[in-house]
């Protein structure tokens, strides 16, 4: 390989690696700020009410803020495929994506569910309220 | 930044382990504190891959995500199967299964009412 090329390809790891570095710590901010919001609102909620279902729709936010990280941090995956130089490097990449599409795809699932069941909940508290009031 | 996110993870770790606890204290339900704790250790695991995955690391990030998937789906199967089993006789809902927050109404077949205060 010529001097340039070298030259070229260590360029572009280090660029690579720093566009790497810097989603990673977008999905990392992500996931700490959601955490941190999750656990001030699961002392509040939970100081002030008595009833498991008031912690559902902070969990809810929680798996949302958990998805968006994840997605900056499948992201940063997708980018490292561009330099992974040895065969142990390229299997962790997989495995963390495999991972994270994975917790991806069950959090999306859980998350549809939890709010249907929120939905179907206030429809039947709703209609329990219309029929006290009849 | 691997130092850092260490730090956040072990954060977020003494969040779950209080945030469980808080709504153990106030629901008196451990299936209601168990999902709470789950969700904030799957937060702590994502991070502490985001920090420098190794072969440790991943493994035990993908225990945790597996066992959140476990107890969720357990959890649901179990509230289905009791709700299942007051259909059909029935049931007088004893201590372990209002803890786990369904309560199976005798002559009303097929329903389940949460438990709350």
């Amino acid at each position: 390989m010529s001097g340039e090329g070298f030259d070229a390809e260590e360029a572009l790891q280090s660029a690579v690696g720093l566009l790497v570095t810097l989603v990673e710590a977008c999905g990392a901010v992500v996931i700490i700020v959601g955490a941190l919001w999750a656990f001030v609102r699961f002392v509040g909620v939970g100081l002030r009410r008595r009833d498991a279902s008031a912690f559902v729709p902070v969990r809810l936010v929680l798996g949302r803020f958990l998805a968006l990280g994840l997605e900056f941090q499948l992201a940063s995956d997708v980018l490292r495929t561009a330099v992974a130089p040895s065969w142990e490097q390229l299997g962790q990449l997989a495995a963390v994506a495999a991972i994270r599409t994975a917790l991806n795809f069950f959090l999306s699932r859980e998350i549809d569910e939890e709010r249907r069941q929120v939905a179907e909940e206030e429809q039947r508290s709703a209609v329990g309220s219309s029929r006290t009031a009849t | 930044m691997t130092g850092a996110l260490d730090a956040a993870a072990l954060a977020v770790v003494a969040a779950a382990l209080v945030s469980a606890g808080v709504v153990l204290v106030s629901t008196r339900r451990p299936a209601a504190a168990l999902p709470v704790l789950l969700d904030l250790l799957t937060a702590a695991g994502l991070l502490r891959l985001a920090a420098e995955p190794s072969w440790q690391r991943i493994v035990s990030a993908a225990a945790v995500v597996a066992l959140r998937h476990l107890v969720v789906h357990g959890l649901r199967a179990g509230a289905a199967a009791w709700s299942v089993a007051g259909s059909g006789q029935s049931v007088t809902a004893g201590p372990d299964l209002q803890r786990l927050g369904v309560r199976a109404r005798a002559g009303r077949p097929g329903q389940v009412q949460r438990r709350g205060r």
